[in-house]
């Protein structure tokens, strides 16, 4: 039996948190949604999921940050930044030299698109 | 030369904070109608309200987009018409609670009240009056997790006076000062436009509006003023 993939998202807004939860579990993810970056962090178990998908512009805690504090607890964690905001790589490299992120996923996408998205981050060793 | 480079830099800044604003609610309404459309059978009601509320709040967006076009080319034009406010602001709370009720707001440990003086009849305009009153109440929503949201009406003089008073985070006193302004704002959402929209909007009444935190640490007050019978501008005059 292979192991579902298991999925962090993080992202302030219910609606979205809520629906790509929905949308990635109909696609054979395992899928664990927060919509507030700090409770995501504290509750945060490294070596357990496959993949973060977390939005930037959050209140409290912005992307970058979490994934910053989550480094800590697990070097080795993927993630993709999921935003509506206008932040991409040469941004995030000017705030943040030292860490190496390639994923930006653009909002608005479609479950379909985003599925693809994280399959491909999730094959790329 | 660094004016343009300025208002350049603000403008940039506020594209990407109204796209921000649209790619927002757009994600939701995609990702509800993609499940609606593969699978209909399944929380058609719940897809659909999601929908609904993600459409009104790109609606509001849309709004105040153009309405600050319309104060910046000065012709935004008041229909004044006499009305109870007593009324207005009544059937707004309505609003609210039917929305809360009906999960269209997720404001479900707040208690929201209405206390007026009874009938206070003005003369203005009844949609734009609402309009801001809308505002105030949906700003006091955005920053007040659990508490309440008090709206209180009162006739002193020859002016109404409304407070819309939250128990919420209150404001940073470093903002106060330009909470009205353009592109102002204090949190990770919204573009900064409600606020100016609606000080341009009491004050093409003859009016004024105003906030500050409460006294008791807890929250922060809006408060405006119009005068009952309304001699105001019919066009909006940009302060400098």
């Amino acid at each position: 039996m292979i192991a579902l993939k298991k999925i962090l998202v993080v992202d302030d807004e219910p609606d979205i948190s809520s629906s790509v939860k929905r949308g990635l579990e109909r696609n054979g993810f395992q899928v664990d949604a927060y919509t507030d970056p700090e409770k995501a962090l504290s509750e945060f178990k490294p070596g357990i999921y496959d993949l973060l998908l977390v939005d930037i512009r959050m209140p409290k805690l912005n992307g970058f940050e979490l994934y910053r504090e989550i480094k800590k607890k697990n070097d080795s964690a993927k993630i993709c930044f999921f935003t509506a905001f206008e932040v991409y790589y040469e941004e995030f490299k000017k705030v943040f030299p030292t860490l190496d992120v390639k994923c930006f996923i653009r909002k608005p996408i479609t479950i379909s698109d985003l599925v693809v998205h994280i399959n491909a981050e999730l094959n790329n060793k | 030369m660094q004016h343009n480079k300025n208002r350049l830099s603000d403008l940039t800044e506020f594209i990407n904070i109204a796209s921000h604003e649209m790619r927002t609610p757009v994600q939701s309404i995609l990702t509800h109608a993609e499940f609606l459309y593969n699978r209909p059978e399944k929380y058609t009601q719940e897809y659909a309200q999601i929908i609904f509320r993600n459409a009104m709040r790109l609606q509001t967006l849309c709004n105040n987009l153009l309405d600050v076009n319309r104060i910046e080319r000065q012709t935004l034009k008041l229909k004044k018409e006499k009305f109870d406010l007593t009324e207005l602001v009544s059937y707004i709370i309505q609003d609210f609670k039917s929305s809360i009720e009906n999960s269209l707001y997720d404001a479900k440990n707040i208690k929201l009240s209405f206390e007026s003086a009874g009938e206070i009849i003005v003369e203005a305009d009844k949609d734009r009056i609402s309009q801001v009153i809308t505002n105030l109440i949906d700003n006091a929503f955005k920053f007040t997790e659990v508490g309440s949201i008090k709206i209180t009406l009162e006739k002193k003089d020859e002016t109404a006076v409304i407070t819309v008073k939250d128990t919420g985070s209150g404001i940073d006193p470093h903002v106060l000062s330009d909470l009205f302004s353009k592109f102002m704002t204090i949190s990770v959402k919204g573009t900064g436009l409600g606020l100016f929209v609606s000080k341009n909007i009491i004050e093409a009444h003859g009016g004024d509006i105003w906030a500050k935190n409460n006294s008791d640490g807890k929250g922060a007050s809006f408060i405006f003023v119009i005068p009952n019978n309304s001699s105001g501008k019919y066009k909006i005059c940009i302060k400098s």
